[in-house]
């Protein structure tokens, strides 16, 4: 009883496509079959730029697209991508699809079409992509195509399939990606749950790295910064100080070498003239300015040794004090980011564990298997 | 190479050629003209998703040990991200992350329109936007439905800078996007007046008339076209594309109840509806004060709602043919993400039939500034885009003719395209 009311029903749905079944004259020429494809609203492309592999669209064709017209499609050679989607085919229209053996793609989503029609399908050994989605295929449907020997990727989103067909099919056929897979979108969201709760403790510690170093850090700010101020002002002074003292160093330093070259000559031009005291005593009085200046600069490059030592550890004490500030200042910055952060990750870990607990909570893979209808 | 006239299109050609204005005698070339849908690339789409102001790379798709976000492990062994994108990380198999991008230009508007055009800014000229390429390559004449939209994503801050608007250039006017401002709202002004719209497109067509058959100048045409199409998509049912009230709940909760999420669940579905190229942007990346505090605010609706579009774009059969690229004008300086910083930076694709579940290009991992420079594949603006082209099956020898008779290269000749993401 039921059978015959769906079969009714069926008639009932196929009726206004399947009028005049036999007077549709398909076309005989592949010009012809392109200007009836785009009289029709489809699109005729080519795959690739090189080669000569066509593509039809009909997916954003008028609705008067009907069963009987892709008889057209028999004349175009080397045709390898069809799109369906989203037309008023259904599985008679199939029937006229059953030749078409170089198809690598073939779009067959949100169309009317049921496990039936599907069976047209098994003389297409080159399939490698079928798209069932949002149609009334079910579980039966699911092993005809799983039979397709070269398929790799298969759509039975919003479909009748069940999870356990998939999951049976997705077992034979290791090479078949099935779209969507209950028990991969499963792993995904666990996968996704550990990382958001890694994440989550991460910010977590850094906040707590945050939070410790604002705590001691932030009401010391003006006091740093008045460090900071102090140190940099006597570094200051030290560089300044030093830096004279450097200059009278090397002044001294200079003078010396120029009593040295004076007393050298005068003690020469005496030794030249052995009778001239004149002469000698000069030379003496400037052995003697010499060794007083030599003295002298001595004496200052050990204090300007002296103030340069000062002033190192003046610097270093300045540039201390410099980055305990910027610390300090930044505390409250890097403390702000830490808690958005937190919130964030919080927010994320959230959203990951009921997304988790929809996908039928945590303990065993075995749990109750979403149903395929319900995924994104 | 094959250059083309962009002052004539196939529609006008039709319109003249039923006005009598081309003679009869020009029977051979109409015929290729209406072949030229059979030498079109296959039916590919982009969504670009534009990070206005220049991201962080190391906050995002290029983490540093020791840095501010930390590495996390993704679906492809090996890959890893940074530890806010905890969703993103489980769809890496689907991507691929170009981490070598380097671009010579920190200037904010500069650098947008280099990173849209593939060519630098010069006087005198402006240069193709990828949409508006794409909308003229890919894109289906005379549809009803625009071939490249943009849809404002909001911003967090204005910063980053002048705004770069996306401009056909010597392509002509009808390859301009049409700019959805609230992807909430839709399209405004698409309600259907009835009969009294009918009666008063009657009268302006009147009154144009003579206009145009005095003075048929491609001009006037291209009024018409552009006005032509705004009635096309007012009439047409496919508008319902603009609507998101027809998603379901559930989804528009997955891609985040934000403006970023809703602009991606609306860039879905008007590429289901046979839009060529979405752009959605966000504006507010330039993060001079710190990428750690902004990004972390972000990363929430970004992880979700990129996420959720490829893993849709996946589970509806769409993702082969639909291109979704990440990326912004520059990256950030290495550490904090202070600065501009276009040496090296990263770019993030997904979809579109493209080799995913790779990392391409390498930054740097030691000295005192780990990822300060790329080590490995720097690639260009001009490789990028090329790469782009490519991948929406545009021919790269692609000529166009620019005012003045000067025929302009769809790519700089310079550009070499990133091989290792063809499949």
């Amino acid at each position: 009883m039921n059978a015959l009311v769906l079969m009714t029903l069926t008639l009932l749905t196929q009726a206004p496509n399947e009028a005049d079944p036999g007077s549709y004259r398909p076309a005989t020429t592949a010009a012809e079959a392109v200007k009836r494809i785009e009289s029709r609203g489809g699109a005729v492309r080519k795959v690739a730029r090189k080669g000569d592999a066509l593509e039809v669209d009909f997916q954003f064709s008028d609705p008067t697209l009907q069963n009987q017209h892709l008889q057209d499609l028999r004349v175009l050679d080397r045709l390898v991508v069809l799109r369906l989607k989203n037309t008023q085919i259904t599985d008679a229209g199939l029937a006229h699809l059953a030749g078409l053996t170089d198809l690598r793609r073939l779009h067959l989503d949100h169309t009317r079409i049921t496990d039936s029609g599907l069976k047209h399908l098994s003389r297409l050994k080159q399939l490698e992509y079928l798209n069932l989605n949002d149609t009334r295929v079910g579980d039966t449907g699911l092993k005809t195509v799983g039979q397709l020997p070269k398929l790799k990727q298969l759509y039975v989103w919003r479909t009748r399939v069940a999870g356990p067909a998939i999951a049976a099919l997705q077992q034979a056929r290791s090479g078949l990606e099935i779209w969507p897979d209950p028990q991969r979108e499963q792993q995904r969201v666990q996968a996704v749950l550990a990382a958001a709760q890694s994440a989550l403790t991460s910010a977590e510690q850094r906040f707590s790295v945050a939070e410790r170093e604002f705590n001691e850090l932030h009401p010391r700010v003006a006091e740093l910064k008045k460090k900071q101020e102090t140190t940099k002002k006597r570094a200051t002074e030290t560089r300044k100080q030093a830096d004279a003292a450097r200059k009278k160093a090397e002044a001294a330093k200079r003078s010396a070498k120029d009593l040295k070259r004076r007393t050298a000559q005068a003690e020469k031009q005496a030794t030249d003239n052995p009778d001239d005291l004149e002469l000698a005593k000069q030379a003496q009085q400037l052995q003697a300015q010499l060794q007083e200046a030599e003295q002298q600069a001595l004496n200052l490059n050990n204090a300007h040794d002296e103030l340069r030592k000062q002033d190192g550890t003046a610097q270093a004490e300045a540039r201390m004090a410099q980055r305990q500030h910027q610390k300090a200042a930044n505390a409250k910055k890097l403390f702000e980011a830490a808690k958005v952060r937190v919130a964030s990750a919080r927010l994320q870990e959230n959203d990951a564990r009921q997304t988790h607990a929809h996908f039928g909570g945590t303990e065993s893979s075995s749990g109750k298997q979403p149903d395929v209808k319900d995924q994104p | 190479m094959h250059i083309t006239d962009t002052t004539i299109s196939r529609r006008d050609v039709l319109r003249l050629s039923a006005a009598g204005l081309l003679s009869a005698a020009s029977v051979p070339w109409f015929e290729s003209l209406a072949r030229a849908a059979v030498q079109r690339p296959r039916g590919k789409a982009c969504i670009l998703l534009w990070m206005d102001g220049g991201p962080s790379q190391q906050h995002t798709f290029d983490p540093k040990p020791n840095g501010e976000f930390k590495p996390i492990s993704t679906s492809v062994p090996g890959i890893q991200i940074a530890e806010m994108f905890p969703k993103l990380a489980q769809c890496t198999e689907h991507m691929a992350l170009l981490r070598s991008m380097s671009t010579q230009i920190n200037d904010h508007y500069d650098a947008k329109y280099y990173l849209h055009t593939g060519f630098r800014r010069v006087t005198g000229l402006e240069h193709p936007a990828i949409g508006c390429i794409s909308s003229r390559e890919v894109g289906l004449p005379g549809d009803s439905l625009p071939a490249f939209v943009t849809i404002d994503a909001g911003n967090d801050k204005v910063n980053g800078g002048r705004f770069y608007r996306s401009v056909p250039g010597y392509l002509g006017p009808q390859h301009a996007p049409l700019a959805v401002q609230n992807p909430m709202q839709g399209l405004e002004n698409l309600a259907n007046g009835g009969d009294r719209i009918d009666r008063r497109l009657e009268l302006l067509a009147k009154s144009e008339q003579r206009f145009a058959r005095e003075l048929p100048v491609p001009a006037v045409g291209l009024k018409q076209a552009a006005f032509d199409r705004a009635v096309g998509l007012m009439r047409s049912p496919r508008s319902a594309a603009f609507d998101l009230d027809h998603e379901p709940a559930s989804l528009r909760d997955q891609y985040g109840r934000d403006r970023f999420g809703q602009s991606c669940l609306l860039a879905r579905r008007l590429i289901e509806s046979g839009v060529s190229f979405v752009e959605v942007f966000h504006r507010g990346w330039d993060d001079h004060e710190g990428a750690a505090l902004r990004i972390a605010a972000r990363a929430p609706w970004m992880d979700a709602a990129m996420s959720t579009l490829i893993l849709d774009l996946k589970n509806r059969g769409m993702l082969d043919d639909v291109l979704v690229v990440w990326m912004g004008e520059f990256g950030r300086s290495p550490g904090d993400g202070n600065g501009h910083f276009c040496q090296a930076w990263s770019s993030a694709l997904a979809g579109g039939g493209i080799n995913s579940g790779i990392v391409v290009g390498k930054t740097s991992e030691k000295g005192s500034r780990p990822g300060d420079r790329v080590v490995d594949r720097p690639i260009g603006a001009p490789d990028f885009i090329a790469t782009l082209c490519s991948l929406l099956g545009i021919d790269l020898h692609t000529e166009y003719m620019a005012p003045g008779a000067r025929p302009m290269p769809l790519v700089d000749k310079s550009a070499r395209v990133v091989q290792e993401v063809f499949a």
